[in-house]
């Protein structure tokens, strides 16, 4: 029998590598039953986590709508016919101009996806781009050992004689969301996302750990994409 | 009552029956309960998938279901009958994941333990450990299972991102693990 401090233990080490496991050993292990109930309590532990978190969280729901109206525009408009005919002739006139003016909405609302649709492609092109331009290292503690070199040389004035030097660590390819959080954490500040679409950017960043935090923001500022700002301790994404 | 639409949804899939027969919903209904209920039907996705995209599609298939005229919904019931959609489809596409990738990001793993439509009750149970956790949990523990398990990471990218080391960080996430696991056998909460 198995005791509870060794069950998770061995949990924590499984989910660190589950990928080792097959699926039929996982399978077994999923059987025991208290490892099943251990899995599922943590599950709901993380959605209480998450349903916590998402208080804070705004959904732009009319920019939702529009975008879900746009997708379905033809059935949409069938309902707003049935609806015309079912009120009679004798009233049709007064719906006849909402349907025009609807239809002439969506005609917008197509449009300005088209646009987003073109920079997107465009966003993703730069991204492939840059892709191309900066490989992708397939081990990233030997990356850390040839990236550092050339960029020890900082000011003379942040680096003190008997500081001893930090590893940098590599984001590679990871989404800006889980970057900031982590950036944010270690220097003990919030972040905040007003631009939604920006938590999903997925980047290479080399994070060098010895850098103050206005520094880092800097340095991601440079990617195009990317608007950081810094306010009362708190990191804002526009 | 939920239960019963959720049961009425899966059996008109193949017998369609025309809305419009029953004094089916109009644009203007369908645009007001989308603007009424959206969010809290995408929260509740995300907290069931953990992903964005997903969850939004989820939702946007419960309205498309509703105009393409398959599904029929009382009006006196529109948040209860949405929100058990949502649960009823998050599952379906849980079911769908390798049982590697539920084990590893701890999604809902049994979906018979699952079938609770009553939301509110659910979300009383969240934050009721919210509070446990907000009372019982250091500030490095919650943010070590935060990282570990909502942002995705390794251990050992926790480990870097806190610069501290990885068995400092198995130390805390070994220690939130105990204490969200005492805190369900002393209160012997049935999930």
């Amino acid at each position: 029998m198995m005791t509870e401090e060794k069950r998770i233990e061995w949990l924590l080490e499984l989910q660190d590598h589950p990928e080792q496991m097959t699926e039929e050993q996982l399978q077994q292990i999923l059987s025991d039953d208290e490892m099943r109930l251990l899995v599922q309590q943590l599950g709901l532990a993380k959605r209480a986590f998450k349903h916590d978190e998402l208080k804070n969280v705004t959904t732009e729901v009319d920019a939702e709508w529009e975008k879900f109206a746009a997708c379905h525009a033809e059935e949409l408009d069938a309902l707003d016919e049935r609806e015309r005919r079912q009120v009679g002739d004798g009233t049709s006139g007064i719906h006849k101009p909402r349907f025009v003016l609807r239809l002439a909405t969506h005609k917008i609302a197509a449009s300005f996806i088209g646009v987003l649709l073109a920079s997107g492609i465009a966003f993703a092109a730069i991204q492939v781009v840059r892709n191309i331009n900066t490989p992708k290292p397939q081990q990233p503690t030997t990356e850390q050992t040839t990236d550092i070199d050339p960029v020890t040389s900082l000011p003379a004035d942040t680096v003190q004689a008997d500081t001893i030097p930090v590893e940098p660590y590599i984001f590679n390819n990871v989404p800006l969301d889980s970057m900031l959080t982590a950036i944010a954490t270690a220097h003990g500040v919030g972040v905040e996302f007003e631009n939604e679409a920006a938590r999903h950017l997925r980047f290479h960043f080399v994070w060098k750990r010895e850098d103050s935090l206005s520094r880092v923001v800097e340095k991601l500022n440079t990617f195009e994409a990317v608007n950081i700002g810094m306010e009362d301790k708190t990191l804002v994404v526009k | 009552m939920a239960r019963k639409e959720m049961t009425n949804e899966r059996a008109q899939s193949d017998a369609r029956i025309n809305s419009a027969e029953r004094g089916g919903i109009g644009r203007s209904q369908i645009e007001s309960l989308f603007k009424t209920h959206y969010t809290q039907m995408y929260h509740l996705a995300l907290t069931l998938l953990f992903d964005e995209a997903e969850s939004k599609d989820v939702v946007s298939d419960v309205f498309a279901s509703l105009l393409s005229g398959k599904v029929v919904m009382k009006a006196d019931n529109a948040k209860a009958f949405l929100l058990a959609s949502v649960h009823h489809r998050c599952l379906n596409v849980l079911q769908h994941k390798q049982v590697h990738e539920r084990f590893a990001r701890l999604l809902t793993e049994d979906t018979d333990t699952l079938v609770c439509d009553n939301t509110v009750e659910e979300q009383l149970q969240m934050e009721e450990l919210m509070c446990y956790v907000r009372d019982n949990l250091s500030p490095m523990e919650q943010n070590v299972f935060r990282l570990r398990y909502l942002r995705e990471m390794t251990c050992q990218e926790v480990a870097e991102a806190l610069n501290v080391s990885r068995q400092t960080v198995h130390a805390h996430l070994k220690q939130s693990v105990e204490k969200i696991r005492t805190y369900f056998n002393s209160n012997s909460k049935a999930i």
